[in-house]
């Protein structure tokens, strides 16, 4: 059976050359080819799916690709486990809500074809990540889905805002994915493999150890911090918004961004094996989680209060991995898929209702549009944490992950997080759904082909944590067959938690929807923290005054030494390339007579050549 | 008595050929279509025996085994595209396609004797029957001046190349008494390396260089190149260098093991001189036919390298990189085919803006030129990887880092083709795209399938081509 998972992620691809090659005549059935490749890639995943409950073993395919002289191999293949599988079914998924939503949502584009394309060119990318089953093809994979966010970030490439966002992307994730590969590559140094299995069962046997490992592990983080946008490369996130609405579901917010928390969990045995590499994880998506969701509290944009949810977020499943709670992390990475799919989708429709990004140019939406304003509080309550929905199962599996870790600080920065969490969800809420109109848009509901992808992801926000034990002996399958799995059943964690969210909650209900406290008066109040979070930390600003008198500095130095020097040097070969072709081309004169003469000539001279080399030959000659 | 059924797959071609020949005669001119479906089918049929007949020698001068059976796979794959080429070749041309497909499949079956010879005598009448279709088939039109000038330079360089390959041929037969190349082993052990074995010995280098193309045996190729229908210089640079290749090993791995040293050193000091010259004199050309003969000068010499490299490592090499070269090469002429139907030129300029014309076209040729530079992906890249590795493993550095230079060299004169197809802007008359006719379009397609597959999953021909050469070396 698993030799025909290749199928999963090709069906994509076949659709994305199709639509690609037909071009504008494909433009009304470009919609429908792509949806149905990634409807079929679903049913195969749950097929899968269905099959690794029975039997959680992992199982692997593979053939050679490239065999150099030494031992190391180059393989193409796949590695199924139930990490995979649960990948495998939440792509596919997301993917087919968001491009049966994008029907509707893009049905007035110009660029439909190309948009389908490209979103199928992205399921494949994603797919191949999550299938390969060695760290080269991951890396190969990883570029792609780079390269399909990009092409998708800058889709209406006419506006600058978004072409720009696109470059932002694209060289902010460069300088984690370098570490990446120069990790991949030590990797393949040392260990003479590139395997994920046997990467992991080297770190395992202590092959991985000291400085060595630390330092491989981190160099892989490096990646997953660039792609996952933790702290201090989430900058691109938030710009990224500047594609299409259902392009930020699927790829900036369930899928691509979430890759850097699958790589982690997919090479978790490098991170475990080293101490060090395991904190610097957990901090810096503690970090990222309290730090983005500060920022989410006073954005105005609809997208982008989602966006820093979506970065916060995934600093809490990082957090997760680095407290050792891989089940937590990988089952939050699914809830999350869900909700803030949801969440997008959801916005989407907002504003493809009233056009604008602007909630306070929103308000007292939720009588016209009432499935999305419905569907789009039980995303808000999923992700807030609320029993019994699935963001609440995640988040508790998060904390209790940090006090088994022993990990005070973070338990509490968790609950803190959850907090804002809470607090900036319902405001961005209250804000739009309920009040005044404010918009001079009358706002109507959507078409059914954008709301049923709406209620269907509504459902499964509500539904998954039920199964969560379930999973969790599921998940913890792929780490190997008998991990034990212990938990400090303490009551105190959900307890505090939930108050946390009512606080949250509450927050926001009295300022947001009574106005007995006072927005405005509130921020004149703290006017230096909130000139602070709006700016978002001045990290752009930091960067771009780096950017700006440092680099700029140094690489006007660089540029004035590439100019003179290396192009110098290069254009000087170039030259005498040149030179040396026109040189050669004139001994090729054309007459008969001078080829016969090359052709002896030749011969002559290879003769006296082996007569040199023989001197004894020479010797028998009189 | 021998085993007929062991030449099977040629006495089918053999009479494929008569039958082409009966038929043209009598068959009015409307009814030459059937011509080309003829020689398919025969074609087709060969290749089935191929796979069918048993390994095994038919007398001591003719030997079936993997090695042939693979080289005969590349040789005939190549004669069916070139028919395809060549689908319509009397209403482009204007000559008559009967004589056409008789000297183009006779060229192939001498090709097919020279996989499988393991005689001197039978080697050479291979080479002829190769060679001198191939010369009629290069100056085929007349009334172009430059086909008459190719075909008379590859006429007379032919001649002097199979008269040198004779010579030595005979002061061996002198030294050693015996024309059997495996009989040569122990005879030649016997008398040690004489002058008399030497220089025959060089003799028959100095001819092997002429049919592979090494310098400075190659001027003949740019001009016969240029001149022959273009159809015909496909079939040039792929089946005739597999020729060259395919006659290198069988000569020098079945009769001269023992003189490795003295040509192993030899071929590499051609191989570094003929990717030199090949690449640089690449650069300065603007017409396409003389920049692909250059470019397979080049390819050459890196193929040679693989017998320099002599062990399975280096010849599987060899088999797989004339594998990905067919694939590239066909598929890179077939879009010169396609672009000089339509505008009537080959010159460089006539491919400005191809890829706003034809975006179909423009990316096949931007994917053989890719993968003749040896980018991955794609076959040309896996066909280098493996072959460099080889001479790599020898011990053989400075060869392998002249040619990583070389190839990096090389991307100088393919980009500047693409340049040309992709950013360049068409000339104000050509802005009607290339039409393809559905046979060339069959051949596009199978060639482009083939450099995307082989770059992507190269492990099953190299595997066949390593077990096959595993069989060659341990009789």
């Amino acid at each position: 059976m698993i030799n025909h998972a290749w199928i999963i992620p090709v069906l994509p691809l076949a659709a994305a050359v199709i639509v690609a090659l037909a071009g504008k005549r494909g433009d009304r059935l470009a919609g429908s080819i792509s949806a149905g490749a990634i409807f079929f890639s679903l049913i195969i995943s749950l097929k899968f799916f269905a099959a690794f409950l029975v039997n959680p073993a992992a199982k692997e395919v593979s053939w050679v690709w490239l065999k150099s002289a030494g031992n190391l191999t180059l393989e193409v293949g796949m590695l199924i486990d139930p990490l995979t599988v649960i990948m495998l079914v939440v792509v596919t998924f997301v993917s087919l809500m968001v491009q049966i939503y994008s029907m509707g949502y893009m049905a007035e584009d110009e660029g439909k074809a190309r948009y389908f394309a490209f979103i199928s060119l992205f399921t494949f990318s994603m797919l191949g990540l999550v299938l390969a089953n060695n760290l080269v093809m991951v890396y190969m994979f990883w570029e792609l889905v780079g390269l399909s966010s990009y092409l998708l970030i800058g889709f209406w490439y006419h506006k600058p805002e978004a072409a720009n966002a696109g470059k932002k992307a694209f060289v902010v994730t460069r300088f984690g994915d370098l570490g990446f590969l120069i990790g991949i590559l030590v990797l393949g140094y040392f260990l003479n493999t590139f395997n994920i299995i046997e990467v992991g069962t080297a770190a395992q046997t202590g092959k991985l150890t000291g400085g060595l490992g630390t330092c491989v592990a981190l160099l892989i983080f490096a990646g997953a911090v660039g792609k996952s946008a933790q702290f201090p490369l989430h900058i691109w996130l938030p710009d990224a918004m500047e594609g299409p609405t259902p392009v930020s579901a699927l790829i900036h917010a369930a899928t691509m961004v979430a890759a850097g928390v699958f790589l982690v969990a997919r090479v978790f045995p490098v991170f475990t094996a080293s101490d060090t590499a395991m904190l610097v994880v957990a901090y810096v998506g503690g970090f990222t989680a309290i730090f983005a969701a500060t920022i989410a509290c006073v954005q105005d944009d609809i997208k982008r209060i989602l966006a820093y949810s979506t970065v916060s977020q995934l600093g809490y499943m990082m957090m997760a991995l680095g407290c050792g709670g891989y089940f937590a992390g990988v089952f939050h990475l699914m809830t999350h898929a869900a909700f803030k799919a949801l969440l997008f989708l959801a916005a989407g429709s907002v504003i493809h209702a009233v056009h604008t990004n602007n909630i306070w140019e929103m308000g007292g939406l939720i009588k016209r549009m009432g499935i999305t304003g419905t569907t789009m509080l039980i995303a808000a309550v999923a992700l807030a944490g609320v029993f019994p929905f699935s963001g609440f199962f995640s988040k508790d599996a998060i904390l209790f992950a940090a006090l088994d870790a022993g990990r005070m600080d973070l338990l509490v920065l968790g609950i803190f997080t959850a907090l804002l969490t809470s607090f900036y969800i319902f405001r961005l809420f209250f804000v739009v759904f309920t009040g005044k109109p404010n918009s001079t848009q009358p706002g109507h509901e959507s078409p059914a082909v954008m709301t049923m992808p709406l209620m269907t992801l509504a459902i499964l926000s509500l539904g998954l944590g039920f199964f969560a034990a379930r999973f969790e002996h599921f998940i913890v399958a792929s780490l190997g067959a008998n991990r034990e799995i212990l938990h400090q059943h303490n009551r105190l964690v959900p307890m505090f938690a939930f108050l946390a969210v009512l606080f949250g909650f509450g927050w926001a209900y009295l300022v947001y929807f009574q106005k007995a406290i006072s927005a405005t008066l509130l921020t004149r109040k703290f006017s230096l923290l909130y000139k602070l979070l709006k700016h978002k930390y001045f990290i752009d600003e930091i960067y771009l005054f780096f950017v700006r008198y440092v680099m700029l500095v140094v690489s006007a130095g660089l540029a004035w030494f590439d100019r003179q020097v290396v192009d110098g040097a290069v254009n000087g070969v170039a030259w005498l390339c040149r030179r040396m072709g026109a040189g050669i081309r004139r001994l090729q004169v054309g007459r008969l007579q001078a080829y016969i003469f090359a052709f002896v000539l030749g011969l002559i001279v290879l003769a006296v050549s082996l007569l040199v080399t023989h001197p004894d030959v020479m010797a028998i000659i009189p | 008595m021998s085993n007929w059924f062991i030449l099977l797959p040629e006495i089918i071609l053999a009479f494929t050929i008569m039958l082409v020949l009966i038929v043209d005669l009598i068959s009015t001119s409307c009814q030459r279509l059937w011509l080309g479906v003829l020689s398919l089918v025969g074609i087709l049929l060969t290749v089935i025996c191929l796979w069918i007949v048993p390994s095994g020698a038919f007398g001591e001068a003719f030997l079936n085994d993997g090695l042939a059976r693979f080289i005969k796979s590349i040789v005939l794959l190549a004669l069916l595209l070139v028919v395809l080429f060549s689908w319509d070749f009397d209403k482009v041309w204007g000559r008559p396609l009967g004589e056409y497909l008789v000297l183009l499949l006779s060229s192939g079956l001498g090709i097919l004797f020279l996989a499988s010879g393991t005689e001197m005598i039978l080697l050479y009448i291979g080479l002829e029957l190769t060679t001198f279709p191939l010369v009629l088939l290069t100056a085929y039109c007349p009334a172009d001046k430059k086909s008459a000038e190719g075909g008379l330079k590859f006429l007379v360089l032919a001649a002097l190349g199979a008269a040198v390959l004779l010579f030595g041929f005979s002061l061996i037969y002198a030294a050693a008494g015996t024309t059997q190349l495996q009989a040569l082993v122990p005879a030649l052990i016997q008398t040690g390396n004489t002058p008399l074995v030497l220089m025959g010995l060089l003799c028959i280098l100095a001819g092997l260089g002429f049919k592979m193309a090494l310098v400075p045996f190659h001027m003949w190729v740019p001009d016969a190149y240029e001149g022959a229908p273009t159809a015909i210089t496909a079939f040039l640079s792929v089946a005739g260098k597999t020729a060259g290749f395919v006659l290198a090993i069988r000569i020098l791995a079945t009769g001269f093991p023992v003189q490795v040293s003295e040509w192993s050193r030899i071929f590499a000091v051609l191989a570094a001189v003929t990717m030199c010259l090949g690449n640089f004199a690449a650069i300065p050309q603007t017409n396409m036919k003389r920049l692909l003969a250059y470019s397979s000068i080049a390819q050459a010499g890196y193929i040679v390298m693989g017998l320099v490299a002599f062990q399975v490592l280096g010849l599987s090499s060899i088999l797989y990189y004339l594998t990905a070269y067919l694939f590239a090469n066909l598929a890179a002429f077939g879009v010169v085919i396609a672009v000089e139907r339509s505008s009537r030129s080959v010159e460089l300029s006539a491919y400005h803006g191809l890829a706003m014309r034809s975006p179909r076209l423009a990316l096949i040729m931007l994917l053989a030129l890719l993968s003749l530079a040896g980018i991955p992906p794609l076959a040309g890249f896996a066909a280098k990887f493996y072959l460099f590795a080889a001479v790599y493993s020898e011990g053989y550095i400075w060869l392998v880092v002249l040619a990583v230079l070389n190839s990096a060299l090389s991307l100088y004169y393919y980009l500047k083709v693409i340049r040309a197809i992709y950013i360049q802007k068409p000339a104000a008359d050509a802005v009607q795209p290339v039409t393809v006719p559905l046979a060339l379009t069959i051949v596009l397609v199978v060639t482009t399938f083939g450099i995307l597959a082989l770059g992507v999953y190269p492990s099953p021909i190299v595997d066949l081509a390593r077990e096959v050469v595993v069989l060659f070396l341990t009789p």
